[in-house]
């Protein structure tokens, strides 16, 4: 049987010119898609590169079990040099595992277009799709949903709840009705915790 | 039909060019009027194919280009290894910078008279075209190496890469641009300090040694057929070196290219 996910923060601090993240604790033991909300600036994206190792706490540890994460990053970050295929084969090597991902998301007609050729919605869902096709552990997904239409979006949405559900997933969005249609687990990201909210309690937060 | 149009145009008009500076080149003939100085188009063609016709022509040629084509392929086989070991080992760039910034500025001339008393005359423009070169590919595959996006090997060390497929999916397409550019800009610049080199070594069987005696016996027009040989071989192993480089990199798979065929 396989060993359920952990991830958690110990008293982590992190500090660029300020401080991210003083004393951070937190603990996701259980699977299911988590989103993550919070002013621009807070340190949202510092977050998920802790988590992924990019970045390491000047203080504190953060522990995890997953042998590999899948990042969606703020920026698409495709291969320019290689088709949209081959962008999802260099992290798996599986080839029809890809073709049936790109599929799933309606982008097989673009497996062999190169990102160049592609508009910015398509660009992302082709990230959002290398991502699943690495199948991590932990999912990071930053901002998933830029460029990306409403009824494309919804779809989206579905896909991910189908196929994210044994995994933690940590979405980053700035989107309010995102987050409630992807997930019931809202949080906002603060410097010492992570502050579970309601829809009403994150307007406060917003304003 | 509209490509092989077009391309006509550009040939028709590429030779009217020609034609304009053929007539130029017999105008200022005209007015100098002193073979010493100018020697006449007509003369120089004359020269040209009667010199074709002699088997020490091409074996003049071929050795040249032998000994500057062996120091230009020396210079981009140590050009690429050491520019990744500079960028594996910060001392040792720091170590090898001075020198190599040092090289880039040194004429050619101090260069070959320096060699020359080291090593046989044959072997100078060898040598010299290594030490014209060798900068030139160390320092674009440094700024090719440095100007990797650090979004892509952050990406490479999330998905798990390898450190071979780092190189290959992230380095190699990265850095084969600025490689290109080097080879291309490397190969006349090789042909010129050889030549250059050979003319002041004067090597048996070399396109120097020819163009030093055109000097002492004031043969004006062999002058001009031989310096124009030198031009034409330049661009011709220009155009054979990089044809060649890109079939290579398609092969090998490192090279990527757009619908139009270009490299991205």
């Amino acid at each position: 049987m396989k060993t359920k996910t952990i991830l958690q923060f110990d008293n982590v601090t992190f500090c660029y010119d300020k401080t991210i993240l003083q004393q951070f604790c937190c603990c996701f033991n259980k699977q299911g898609i988590y989103c993550i909300l919070g002013k621009s600036g807070c340190g949202k994206t510092t977050f998920f590169k802790l988590i992924s190792g990019l970045l390491l706490p000047q203080k504190g540890s953060i522990h995890h079990n997953a042998s590999k994460i899948s990042f969606l990053f703020q920026e698409n970050r495709l291969l320019p040099w290689f088709t949209v295929l081959d962008n999802m084969t260099v992290v798996n090597n599986d080839k029809e595992y890809c073709i049936s991902i790109l599929e799933q998301l309606d982008l097989f007609h673009i497996e062999k277009k190169l990102p160049s050729e592609l508009s910015g919605g398509m660009l992302r869902r082709v990230a959002l799709a290398k991502a699943i096709a690495y199948d991590g552990d932990i999912f990071l997904l930053d901002e998933p949903f830029v460029g990306i239409d409403l009824e494309r979006k919804q779809q989206i949405i579905s896909f991910l709840q189908k196929k994210l559900l044994h995994k933690i997933c940590l979405v980053i969005t700035h989107n309010i009705e995102e987050a409630t249609a992807l997930s019931s687990h809202l949080f906002v990201l603060q410097k010492h915790s992570l502050k579970t909210v309601t829809q009403n309690d994150f307007v406060e937060f917003i304003h | 039909m509209k490509i092989f149009i077009t391309q006509n145009k550009k040939l028709i008009s590429k030779t009217a060019i020609l034609f304009v500076w053929l007539l130029f080149w017999q105008f200022l003939f005209i007015i100098i009027n002193k073979e010493i100085l100018i020697a006449s188009p007509i003369r120089v063609i004359k020269t040209f194919f009667s010199l074709c016709l002699e088997y020490s022509f091409w074996h003049t040629i071929f050795y040249s280009m032998i000994r500057i084509l062996t120091g230009y392929l020396f210079s981009v086989l140590l050009g690429i290894l050491f520019s990744i070991l500079c960028y594996r080992s910060k001392i040792l760039y720091d170590f090898l910078s001075p020198a190599i910034h040092t090289m880039k500025s040194t004429p050619v001339a101090s260069f070959s008279i320096l060699v020359l008393l080291w090593v046989k005359t044959d072997f100078v423009p060898i040598v010299i075209s290594f030490l014209m070169v060798f900068p030139l590919i160390w320092t674009n595959i440094s700024i090719g190496i440095a100007q990797t996006q650090k979004q892509y090997l952050e990406m490479a060390k999330i998905y798990g890469f390898s450190y071979f497929k780092t190189f290959r999916f992230i380095y190699v397409p990265s850095v084969l641009p600025y490689f290109i550019s080097a080879c291309h800009t490397g190969i006349g610049m090789a042909w010129k300090a050889g030549i250059a080199a050979e003319v002041i070594c004067t090597p048996n069987a070399s396109i120097g040694k020819k163009i030093y005696e055109t000097k002492i016996y004031l043969e004006t027009p062999e002058l001009f057929v031989w310096t124009i040989c030198a031009i034409l071989f330049s661009i011709l192993l220009e155009k054979i070196f990089l044809k060649l480089l890109y079939y290579i990199s398609r092969k090998i798979g490192i090279l990527y290219e757009n619908k139009n065929n270009t490299a991205i």
